[in-house]
C-alpha cells in the first residue's frame, strides 16, 4: 500500500511501475495523481518509468516471439 | 495492510457533474494572471512548487482566489501549472496543450469562486477531478470525431508520441539495450520480468506461481533497471554525441 512505498516524500520505483501499468487501486491512484500534480521530481520519475515500461514490454514481446519461433 | 490516512479520504468536494468542461458557459474571469501558458515542451521552465501539499495554506489560497486577488491566482498557477500540463501532456499529447491547460485553470478558478470547493484542504483532489474530466471529455470528443469520420469504432489512445529523428534513434538504441539486458538474464529471471511487464501479472501472482519472496521479486526488478541505466551510461561514454538518455518532456 502507498504508505509502505513512500520513499521520503516521493513515489518509489516499484510503485511507479505499478502506476504506469495501472495496477493501483482507485484510492492509491487518486493519492499519487494528486501528489504528481504538485511534485516535479515525481513527474520526472514518472516520465522515465513510462519509457522504461514501454521498452521492457517491447523487448520482452520480441524475445518471447523469437523463443516461440525457435521452438517451432 | 497499512494505509495512509490520506488515501482513504473521499473526494467530497469534487466538482458537480455539470461543471465539467463547459468553459464557454463560464462567466469571464481575470485571465491576465494565467493567460500566458507555458511554452510547449518546456515543462522545466516552470518554477518548481513544493513537493507535498502539507506546507501549503490551502484555506488561505482558496480564500484569496475567491476574493479575486492576483496573488492567489499566481500561487495557484505556481503550484499546479506544471502538474496540470504534465498530466494533460501525458494523457493527450502536445496538441493544443496550452489551450487545455488554460481551460483547466479557468474551470478550477470559476469553480472556486462559485464556492463549489467546500473544503479548501481538498484543493488537490478538486484539481485532479477537473483535469481528469478534461481528459475524459477530450477523449470522448476524439472518439466520436473519428467514428463520424471513419464509421468505425476506434481505440481511445489519443496521446501523440511523435519524436524527432534523433529521439527515434535514441529510443531504438534503448530498445536494443533492453533486449540485450533481457537476453543476459537467466531464463527464470526473464520470465519474472516478462510476466510482470508484458503479461501484467501482479507481484502476488508471480511470487506465488514462481515461489519468490517479495524481496526477491523487487530485487530482480531493481537490478534489471539498474543494469539498464548502467548500460546506457556506458554506451553514452563510448559515443558522447548520441543523447541516449536525454530527457524530453514529450517522450
Amino acid at each position: 500500500m502507498p504508505a509502505l512505498h513512500i520513499s521520503g516524500l516521493h513515489i518509489s520505483d516499484d510503485l511507479l511501475d505499478e502506476f504506469v501499468m495501472e495496477m493501483l487501486s482507485e484510492q492509491e491512484c487518486a493519492f499519487w495523481e494528486e501528489h504528481l500534480l504538485i511534485c516535479p521530481t515525481c513527474q520526472d520519475h514518472l516520465l522515465k518509468a513510462d519509457e522504461y515500461v514501454r521498452l521492457v514490454k517491447c523487448a520482452a514481446a520480441e524475445l518471447s516471439d523469437q523463443v516461440a519461433l525457435a521452438a517451432t | 495492510m497499512a494505509t495512509s490516512a490520506r488515501i482513504i479520504e473521499q473526494h467530497s468536494d469534487a466538482p458537480d457533474e455539470n461543471d465539467s468542461g463547459e468553459v464557454d458557459s463560464l462567466p469571464a474571469v481575470n485571465e491576465a494572471t494565467y493567460a500566458n501558458p507555458l511554452e510547449e515542451d518546456e515543462l522545466e521552465t516552470v518554477a518548481r512548487p513544493e513537493p507535498t501539499g502539507s506546507t501549503v495554506d490551502w484555506q488561505g489560497l482558496v480564500a484569496s482566489i475567491q476574493r479575486g486577488e492576483d496573488a492567489g491566482m499566481e500561487e495557484l498557477y505556481r503550484l499546479f501549472a506544471r502538474g496540470i500540463r504534465f498530466y494533460l501532456c501525458r494523457q493527450l499529447g502536445m496538441q493544443e496543450l496550452d489551450d487545455k491547460v488554460h481551460d483547466t485553470f479557468l474551470i478550477v478558478v470559476q469553480a472556486i469562486r462559485r464556492g463549489d470547493l467546500r473544503e479548501p484542504d481538498r484543493l488537490m483532489g478538486f484539481v485532479r477531478t477537473v483535469v481528469r474530466r478534461q481528459v475524459a471529455a477530450h477523449i470522448d470528443q476524439v472518439v466520436h470525431s473519428r467514428r463520424d469520420e471513419m464509421h468505425l469504432d476506434v481505440g481511445v489512445r489519443v496521446a501523440d508520441r511523435q519524436r524527432n529523428p534523433e529521439q527515434n534513434m535514441a529510443y531504438r538504441q534503448k530498445g536494443e539495450f533492453m533486449r540485450e539486458i533481457l537476453r543476459q538474464l537467466s531464463e527464470r529471471d526473464r520470465e519474472v520480468l516478462t510476466r510482470f511487464y508484458l503479461h501484467e501479472q501482479t507481484q502476488e501472482e508471480i511470487s506465488a506461481e514462481m515461489n519468490l519472496t517479495e524481496t526477491q521479486f523487487r530485487l530482480l526488478k531493481s537490478r534489471a533497471k539498474a543494469r539498464f541505466g548502467e548500460l546506457g551510461r556506458r554506451r553514452l561514454q563510448q559515443k558522447p554525441l548520441v543523447p541516449y538518455f536525454s530527457r524530453t518532456s514529450a517522450s
